[in-house]
């Protein structure tokens, strides 16, 4: 490290490779030691020695050279100094490179790159659209950000996000999130008078009833649209004789058997691909919003699939620049239509299968068996499936609509 | 007389001797490096011998293609191939 410090400073103020002749060299080379002055790299030559010394050391050295009898004739000149002097005269290129900093300085004033960490309910779209309602999107000045303003904005605008960090480095804004994990309000529990009514067809399996009367018993074959539990349990007196009605919200945990079947069509057609083995490169520019797209032309009518990978260009760092550069990887295919083998229509029947079944397990529902058959008829294939499941089964009916819908049918009677 | 004492002194209490008395201190650094620190100046420097002036004695080192890489007040380094050092008066 200090090496390199070293060096770089020896580049920026300059130095000088220099050969040394005469009487008493070593003399000259300690009167430079006590005077402290910096010479490196020193090597016997046959000339004499050769070595190198700082422009501001040679600058000093000239009464040591007379005292010691010796002669210094400089080799080459290195450094910045020795740089900017050979290239006084041209105005073009000191232009340029004024240009370039300027430039680069210009842009670092921009946020031209926006990140945003730890959301998981909200997107990264819903927050993008929420900032730029905000004026600040790709482009915006990096001093027109208030990162605790905007913290505070993003907390009250969705109050799910319990944290936020917001912090510029380079021109990259930064934004992270911590939502809440828990449900930030307990639903309201809906009490109102209504009995658990049969949504499918099946044979009850089990009935736990937590509140009303149960109309059926494990066992039974109900149909849909039957009352399962009533939400109007009768009050008899001590002489057993019915004296009101107490209406609830019936409550219990009702598993039936049930079957669930499906029917899909499959062709017996199928589209293959193949590709031709013939591949076309491509870069796209953006910067802003022109973009520019170099890709070679195909002169033929074929299709072309395309890989496209997306990059934004960073100086260093954080420094981001407004340039978005695309790697395009084009590859050439064909398609023909051809019949489906039977070990393919085998493999579709299966998957389709696998797929009903991951998609029943997935609601957390218990298969007892399930079976799968391929039907022929004049366009293709039709795969049906039959499942017989455990699984929960009541929705709600509300007392109120159907002494309501009761009403209605008397009336028009 | 004030010499001896500080040798007796080193000695006794166990000071480095570089320090408290400025002997010339000599580090290898396998065959090809050799940094010498509290040397006074140079005497002879040619590709095949340095020659330096140390506090109490001379030190000469023999060797081939030898070349100084940095050199100040506090200390030198030579790189090349060493074959032999040996002290003088």
């Amino acid at each position: 490290m200090n090496r390199l410090k070293e060096t770089i400073n020896h580049y920026c103020k300059g130095y000088l490779l220099v050969r040394l002749q005469g009487f008493s060299p070593e003399r000259f080379l300690n009167l430079c030691m006590a005077n402290q002055i910096e010479i490196w790299d020193l090597r016997y030559r046959e000339k004499g020695y050769e070595f190198y010394i700082a422009l501001e050391g040679f600058r000093k050295v000239r009464p040591l050279v007379r005292k010691a009898s010796v002669r210094l004739k400089i080799l080459e000149r290195y450094g910045l100094p020795f740089f900017l002097h050979r290239n006084r005269r041209r105005k073009m290129y000191a232009a340029g490179i004024t240009c370039f900093f300027l430039l680069l300085f210009v842009m670092s004033q921009f946020i031209w790159n926006i990140t945003l960490e730890g959301n998981y309910r909200f997107t990264d779209d819903m927050l993008l659209h929420y900032l730029n309602k905000q004026e600040i999107r790709y482009g915006v000045r990096r001093s027109a950000i208030d990162c605790e303003a905007l913290e505070e904005g993003i907390r009250t605008a969705y109050p799910e996000i319990i944290w936020v960090s917001a912090r510029i480095s380079g021109t990259r804004l930064m934004i992270k999130i911590k939502e809440n994990e828990v449900i930030a309000s307990i639903p309201v529990k809906d009490d109102t008078p209504c009995n658990l009514i049969a949504d499918k067809d099946g044979i009850v399996t089990s009935i736990v009833v937590r509140r009303g009367k149960a109309r059926v018993k494990a066992g039974d074959t109900v149909t849909r649209g039957q009352i399962l539990v009533s939400g109007i349990i009768p009050i008899y007196n001590d002489a057993a004789e019915l004296v009101n009605h107490q209406y609830v919200c019936a409550d219990a945990d009702i598993q039936a058997e049930t079957r669930d079947t499906y029917d899909e069509f499959i062709s017996r057609w199928t589209t293959q691909r193949v590709d031709t083995g013939r591949t076309r490169y491509g870069i796209s520019v953006r910067a802003l919003q022109y973009s520019a797209v170099f890709l070679m032309p195909s002169f033929q009518d074929h299709k072309w699939e395309f890989v496209k990978e997306n990059r934004q260009v960073i100086l260093m760092g954080d420094f981001y620049l407004p340039l978005w550069i695309t790697q395009m990887k084009g590859r050439e295919y064909e398609t023909y239509e051809r019949f489906l083998t039977m070990a393919e229509l085998e493999q579709k029947k299966n998957d389709i299968h696998q797929f009903k079944m991951q998609n029943l397990l997935k609601k957390g529902v218990q298969i007892m068996t399930n079976s799968v058959r391929i039907e022929d008829n004049s366009f293709g294939w039709q795969v049906i499936g039959e499942f017989v499941i455990d699984e929960p089964i009541g929705i709600r009916q509300n007392l109120n609509q159907i002494s309501n819908q009761a009403e209605e049918t008397e009336t028009t009677g | 007389m004030f010499e001896q004492l500080k040798v007796s002194a080193a000695e006794n209490f166990k000071l480095p001797k570089d320090v408290v008395l400025g002997e010339v201190l000599v580090s290898f650094i396998g065959r090809y490096n050799v940094v010498i620190e509290n040397y006074r100046g140079i005497l002879i420097y040619d590709d095949k011998t340095v020659k330096l002036q140390a506090k109490h004695c001379k030190l000469t080192i023999h060797g081939r293609r030898l070349h100084i890489e940095y050199y100040n007040h506090d200390e030198m380094k030579i790189t090349g191939q060493i074959q032999s050092m040996e002290f003088g008066d």
